[in-house]
């Protein structure tokens, strides 16, 4: 289960390589490096687009599903009364739907054992959030560099710094092709970045617009753990369902 | 003990600054949006991959600059067009910087939605953390 949630915020992240990565696989005394995207596509110049292709539909059926989680979200948040979440909100509205997962969850909120849920399983959530969250700091601390192998061959290499900065280094010998290869990269690359920006806004604001309502000590503490959760419920929802054949 | 509503009214406000601290780096920082475009021979951009800060890096190996673009917030725009020997300008080094000109200003716009969406959420929050 672990290894599947560490899978998904691995797919999510696409080819960034953060820092932390970077550095442990140049040495410990390596300075901070900043965040690589590098992508090696084939020779052939139709399974290179090919290859792009691909990662486009695959970062467009990302962004769908977190927006999508996003709604959910704040009609969720929007609906929920937590002096009626003992019994109400605990009717499932359809069998374990993230919904009433998360209703259950906060409903266990108002209980003295609360902080005890922390151990385990919502433990586990906790820090799985949290390596995300560090993962992103270090994405967009420092300026990104995305590079675009043809062949094993780097044919060009860009720089983004924080505010959209942009420095590009072309291989002289490179074609129009190559360049438009190039171009893809650096927009999947960059998109990709933004999207994982967005998933954060997303947990953070809504946990802190369901935070706000709950009163009970401690309690808060279980707030983001659990929306991280519903988020993956719905994405994971989704996925089941595109996966059903017609 | 302070009660839970003002530890997150705490959190609340502190993250707000966090954001509003981020969004003024942001603003001062983005009072010039800066692009370059170089060239280097054959097979030596690999060697820039290991340099150790944004300016090193355009240093290293025998990178040339060919055209930058310099726009102001305020609009003023400042541009190094590439020439050739003959003194005509060499357009597709200035195509290509140009399609870095244009894919810089979406992500810088992209950039300033996402931090607007998430001043927007804060101050939604704040305003209910108040209420």
């Amino acid at each position: 289960m672990a290894d599947r949630t560490a899978a998904w915020q691995d797919a999510l992240f696409g080819d960034w390589q953060v820092n932390d990565a970077i550095a442990k696989s140049l040495g410990s005394d390596t300075p901070p490096q900043p965040s690589l995207w590098v992508m090696d596509l084939p020779a052939d110049a139709r399974d290179a687009s090919r290859h792009l292709a691909q990662q486009q539909s695959q970062l467009q059926r990302d962004q769908r599903e977190i927006t999508l989680a996003a709604q959910r979200l704040t009609a969720f948040a929007d609906a929920w009364d937590p002096s009626d979440a003992t019994e109400k909100s605990l009717e499932p509205q359809s069998e374990a739907s993230p919904e009433s997962r998360l209703a259950a969850t906060l409903a266990l909120t108002n209980q003295p054992q609360t902080k005890g849920l922390l151990d385990d399983p919502l433990q586990t959530v906790r820090a799985e959030f949290d390596r995300f969250v560090e993962r992103v700091r270090e994405l967009t601390s420092s300026y990104a560099q995305v590079e675009t192998r043809i062949g094993g061959r780097a044919i060009g290499s860009t720089i983004v710094g924080w505010t959209g900065d942009f420095k590009s280094a072309w291989d002289e010998a490179v074609s129009v092709e190559q360049i438009a290869l190039h171009q893809q990269n650096v927009h999947l690359a960059l998109a990709r970045r933004a999207m994982l920006v967005k998933l954060l806004i997303v947990v953070s604001t809504g946990a802190a617009k369901i935070a706000l309502r709950l009163a009970t000590p401690g309690a808060q503490l279980l707030v983001i753990p659990a929306v991280w959760q519903f988020v993956k419920d719905v994405i994971a929802q989704m996925q089941a369902l595109n996966a059903v054949p017609s | 003990m302070a009660e839970p509503r003002e530890d997150l009214n705490s959190a609340v406000r502190d993250y707000a600054k966090a954001l509003a601290d981020q969004i003024q780096a942001f603003v001062k920082d983005m009072a010039t949006l800066e692009v370059r475009t170089f060239t280097t021979p054959e097979d030596q951009i690999q060697v820039l991959v290991k340099a150790k800060n944004i300016d090193d890096i355009l240093n290293e190996g025998n990178v040339m600059l060919r055209a930058g673009t310099s726009i102001s917030f305020d609009g003023d725009v400042a541009q190094l067009t590439p020439m050739d020997a003959s003194g005509v300008i060499n357009t597709a080094v200035w195509e290509l910087h140009q399609q870095a000109v244009q894919q810089a200003t979406q992500h810088r716009e992209r950039m300033l939605k996402a931090l607007g969406e998430a001043a927007e959420s804060t101050l939604r929050a704040l305003r209910a953390a108040n209420g």
